[in-house]
Order: structure tokens, then sequence, then C-alpha cells
């Protein structure tokens, strides 16, 4: 992993990669989705075969935690905000759409790769989420397309055409007769298609017309959750935004990477409709869509690591990456609740490792101690890491598989020993969205003549305001709605952000004036240092949670307190 | 450094001279192509180390868009930006 990405791939270097078959290759990825299908849906029952459950138990497994009622394992990798099958058939309809988009895209000519994995992306969608829903997120795609990439102009009737029948099929209400749906059909695009052709694209010939109207669309999800909020606090009615349009909005970090690429020219200005399309709708954004948003990135990372080594290499890296999540997905719980029960036992309460529960019970007068601050506010993290490990590196796996060389998104964590290192570790494609949109627009750009400043400033930028409001604020409202109320219940959560800004200022400067003179964990009479410098950046992180996350009853000064007493201030 | 009498040879033996100082790593060969992404710009820390020792060291300004892996691919790809920065 390289802070850059990888370097520019040529054509003749991608066709060398994807020249040889290897079938034990294709064999093994295969029976990895096998396994997953066998513990995580219904497949066993169907097959004849032995549950899971009974698998384990046959082995003499301990099964406590692990299994759900259906004696499959109990996972939290899912579909997302749709409920026209149940959990275990919609991942079963994911594998077997990961399995076709490997096969295609493992065996297809270069040029058709993308393509294929765009349309076995639409073919799940249609399945899980229903024609509306998946017309309504092409649209909103296919709208960011004609505004970024104005076609040539005999293209401009037929691209304006299909928006406006995107937009019919999306949110017209269809007829009993065809002849009728034809004709609103066809008004609906002939009126988009003019819309587009007479004012939007000759408008677009003005440049600032033309920027003012892209950066509109890239920070639409933004606009639409700030203008909802402040919406719903003055008539008290909450937008309910279409599904479609929901799952696009999800995208909005990486349509923001899209357009820093876009807006540095560091990609072509003319790119195919589907070459845009399968930079965003592929089948890795299929599980847990609201999770590991970021990771592709935008154009320049993809293009940069698409068939950039060879695909059996890439497809077996993606077959590991895929094992350490099976670990995770199947033993979280597991390592959970063991980890309760070990504290229990020496008498720490953790509050069944959520900092939520300890804050509203300290904010209701209860007592708290320091190793209980301490304990709980890692194992919340813990818990969490795992659940999100599991599906980032799932997600991580279909990319590898399909041929992009990605970066896991999460990557050995609690290996970091300061917090610079582990923001790249645990959250590596959500970093490089705040340091391209945030951190370095401020850097090249202020106080270039005062380091400390210039590090300061531009720290602030990504981690505090980028990080607040492009990242938790959109996030919490697309999941509990557009309501003043959220709004206001995420701006409270400040203080975590300017801690962790702190935090990671002090090591930028303390690390650019402190050379490192060694690498970390080199096993030597340092270790011991590195163990506790590493315990100290994950304490950090851990502990400045109790503001990110609050409980409704807790004020900032309850907050403050229990984050001064995990460092044995008590100040009641 | 001043900006006259620099030439390509002098940048690239103080930009090598700076990876091996800043960055010490025992089994590592530094060459003009040595892959300097991958085995010294790990990190965001030492990308900034580095643009502002290249600000520093050689007058020069970058801007945002100089932040891609062609420039900063290795010895020779970045000793060539800096003598294209130095003679604008």
């Amino acid at each position: 992993m390289s802070f850059f990405g990888s370097t520019p791939v040529t054509l003749e270097q991608q066709e060398q990669n994807d020249k040889s078959v290897k079938w034990s290759v294709i064999v093994a990825v295969l029976a990895s989705l096998m396994i997953y299908a066998y513990l995580f849906t219904h497949i066993a029952s169907w097959a004849n075969l032995p549950h899971p459950q009974d698998l384990a138990e046959g082995l003499g497994i301990e099964t406590v935690n692990i299994f759900d009622d259906d004696k499959n394992v109990d996972s939290a990798m899912f579909i997302s905000s749709t409920n026209r099958f149940n959990s275990d058939d919609e991942r079963l309809i994911l594998f077997a759409i990961i399995a076709g988009a490997f096969l295609s895209s493992y065996f297809l000519p270069l040029r058709f790769k993308k393509g294929s994995l765009f349309f076995w992306f639409l073919l799940a969608m249609g399945i899980l989420y229903g024609l509306r829903t998946t017309t309504c997120l092409l649209l909103a795609h296919w709208s960011v397309y004609l505004v970024l990439h104005v076609p040539r102009p005999s293209l401009k009737i037929p691209y304006g055409f299909l928006a406006g029948a995107l937009a019919c099929i999306a949110f017209a209400k269809a007829g009993d007769s065809w002849l009728m749906n034809t004709v609103v059909l066809t008004s609906w695009g002939g009126g988009v298609c003019v819309l587009f052709n007479l004012f939007i694209w000759p408008a677009m010939r003005f440049e600032m017309f033309a920027k003012g109207l892209q950066t509109l669309v890239v920070q639409s999800a933004l606009i639409t959750v700030g203008v909802g909020a402040i919406w719903q606090g003055i008539q008290g009615e909450a937008w309910t935004l279409p599904l479609g349009v929901l799952l696009f909005f999800w995208h909005w970090e990486r349509l923001m990477m899209y357009h820093v690429d876009y807006k540095s020219g560091r990609m072509p200005e003319e790119i195919s409709p589907i070459a845009y399309l399968s930079i965003f709708l592929t089948p890795a954004s299929l599980p847990n869509w609201k999770w590991g948003v970021t990771i592709g990135q935008g154009y320049t990372y993809l293009e940069n690591n698409f068939y950039c080594v060879d695909k059996n290499r890439l497809a077996i890296e993606g077959i590991k990456i895929w094992g350490v999540a099976l670990i995770y997905l199947v033993f979280n719980d597991v390592i959970r609740y063991g980890l309760i029960s070990l504290f229990d036992y020496f008498g720490i309460e953790v509050f069944s490792a959520r900092i939520t529960r300890m804050v509203s019970h300290y904010a209701q007068g209860g007592e708290v101690t320091t190793s209980s601050v301490l304990a709980t506010t890692v194992l919340d993290q813990i818990r969490w890491m795992m659940l999100w490990a599991g599906s980032v590196h799932f997600k991580t796996g279909i990319w590898r598989v399909c041929g992009y060389q990605m970066d896991p998104y999460f990557n050995k964590p609690w290996m970091s020993t300061n917090l610079i290192t582990f923001w790249t570790r645990f959250t590596f494609h959500y970093r490089e969205f705040l340091v391209r949109c945030f951190y370095y627009p401020v850097f090249f750009k202020f106080f270039k003549n005062n380091f400390i400043l210039r590090v300061a400033v531009a720290t602030f930028a990504a981690v505090t305001i980028g990080n607040l409001v492009w990242g938790h604020m959109t996030e919490g409202m697309f999941y509990h709605g557009l309501y003043y109320y959220n709004f206001a219940e995420v701006l409270k959560t400040w203080p975590y952000f300017v801690l962790l800004t702190l935090g990671i200022t002090v090591s930028e400067l303390y690390l650019f004036w402190r050379k490192p003179t060694r690498k970390p964990w080199a096993l030597d009479r340092y270790w011991l240092t590195d163990f506790f410098a590493m315990y100290c950046t994950l304490q950090f992180y851990c502990i400045i949670h109790v503001f990110a996350k609050p409980s409704s009853e807790a004020t900032l000064a309850d907050c403050t307190k229990l984050f001064l007493i995990g460092f044995g201030i008590n100040v009641d | 450094m001043s900006k006259v009498d620099i030439d390509k040879e002098k940048i690239e033996f103080e930009l090598k001279q700076f990876f091996k100082t800043e960055f010490p790593a025992t089994d590592i060969e530094l060459t003009n192509t040595s892959d300097l992404p991958a085995l010294f710009l790990i990190d965001s820390l030492r990308v900034l180390t580095t643009v502002i020792h290249l600000e520093q060291q050689f007058g020069i300004s970058l801007a945002e868009s100089d932040m891609n892996a062609e420039i900063f691919q290795n010895i020779d790809s970045l000793s060539n930006f800096v003598l294209a920065k130095l003679s604008n």
C-alpha cells in the first residue's frame, strides 16, 4: 500500500496480465463463494447437506454466539434497505452475482470486462431492489454523467432522451394501456431531451455556469441533507427520499473524488457511459451498501489498479481477503462476548461494550471508574471494528477477484504506533477522501511560510470540517432521516473531531521534527516502546468516542467529566 | 541551493541524500528508478515532509495537482519535475 496508489498501467501491461487462464484459480474462487453460501444461506437445506451448526457441533466446535435460529451463521453481511427477499436469499443472490461477475471479468476480452461488472450489478439491483429503484439510481448517475461529460453532438438527442425515459420509469405511474405508457415515456424522454439540448448544454458553454452546475450535482447529497434538515426544522415535515436517490447519495464521497480527478485533468474529458457507470456500479457496492462507501475512490485510482498485475494473482489475493473476512464475520460475536466475560471476571463493568450505555449510566447519576471508561471505550471499538472489518474485507475481495488491485480498507490498525498510521490502517480509502478533498486544497493554498499553521489548518480542514460535515453529518442524516434533530445531534459531537484533529496535528508535528530512526515492530530492544505507543494510540482514539457516541440525556459536561475520568481525573 | 548552476545530477544526488537520511532503511539500495511510493512515501506525513523539503531546498512551490504518482514515482521523475519547475 502506498500513499499515491499505483502508477498508471499501460494497455499492453493489462493485456499481458489478462493472458493466462488457470483453472485452479477459477475453482478456488467459486469454492470460496460456495463456502460463503453454505455458511450464510439456506443452501444446506436445499442440497440436503448437514447445517453449518450441526457440522460444527459434530466437529466438537463451541457454537454459542455464532449461529442463528436456522442453524447457519448469524452474519453481519446483508443487503441494505430492501425486503423483497429474506436475508439468506439476498445473500445467495449476491454470491451468485459475484460468481457471474468474476467469470465474465476473467474470461471476457479486456474492453468488455468493466461493462460486464456493470451488467451483473444491474441484474442484481433489478432482482434485489426492483425496477424503479434501479432506474432511479441509474437516472441519478446518468444526470451526473451528462453534466460532467457533455456528449458529442451526434449523441446529445439519444442521451437526453434516455435521461427522460429513466425519469419516467423511476417516477411516473404506469397505466394499463401499453400505448398510453409509450406516449408518456416518449413525452418524458422528449421533454428532458429538450431541457438538456436547448437549455442545460448550451448554457454550459459559460464556464461559470458549467462549474456551478457540476459542483451542484456532485454536492447534491450535502445540499439535500442541509436544506432538508432546515426545511424540517421550519415546516415540521421531513422529506422522504426515493430509495434510488438515497443509494446514489451514498456514493457522494466517491463522486467527490471523481470530481477531484476530473478537475485536475487527470482523466480524459470524454469517457463512455459504461466507463463512468462501472466506476460506481459494480457488484462490490452491493453487500452492506452503506459501509466502506469510499472503497474504489475516484477515476484515477481505479484506472491505475485495473489489471495492473496478473489476474490470477489478484484472484488469489481476493480469496485470501475473503478468508480474513470470514473469520471476522463468523467469530466477531464470540470474541466480543468473550472479552466482555473476561472483563466481568476481573470485576470491570464494560456496559456490553457500548459507550452509549456507559454515557447514559453516568448521565443518570451512576458511578463509572477509570478502568471502566478505558475498557468500555476500547471494547466498543473492537466490537465495531470486527463488524466493519468483515464487511469491508469482503468488498475488497470482490474488487480483487474482478481484476482490481484494491488496497484493503482495513489493515491491522492495532499495529499502529501513531495516529497518522492508525488512520491509514483503519480507514484507508476514507482517509484518502479526506486528504484529497480537504487536506491538499488547504495545505497547498494557505500559510505556505508557516509550517505549524500550514499543517494544523490543513488537518483541521480534513479531520474536523471534512470528517464532520461531509462524513458524519451527511451519513447520520441518510441513516436516521432528514430531521433537524439528527443534524443537531451530529453537530453536538464536535469535541470528538476537535480532539482527533489535535491528536493528529501533534503527531504530525512530533514526527516531523523528531524523525523516526527505526521501523516499528522490528522486534529489537524497543518493542516495549512500540507496544506502549500502540496502546496509547488506540486508547486515545477509543476514549474520544465518549463525545462521538453520547446518549441523548448526556450533556457536554457529562461527556467531558467521563473523558477526564478515563485519565484518572474525577471532577465531581 | 541556488536556482542557477543546478543540473539534473545535482538534484538527483540531493534527493537521494534526502531520502536516505530522512527515511533510513538499511535493506534498500536507492537508485534512480527505485519505486519511491512503495519504498518511502507510504503515508501522508512522509509525502508532506518531502513536499516541504522540495519547497525549502529548491525554492520551488508545489501545487495540489503535483501530488501524483507519475511525479513522485522515482528519483528520475522527481528530479525532472524539480528541474522543470526551476527552469520555469
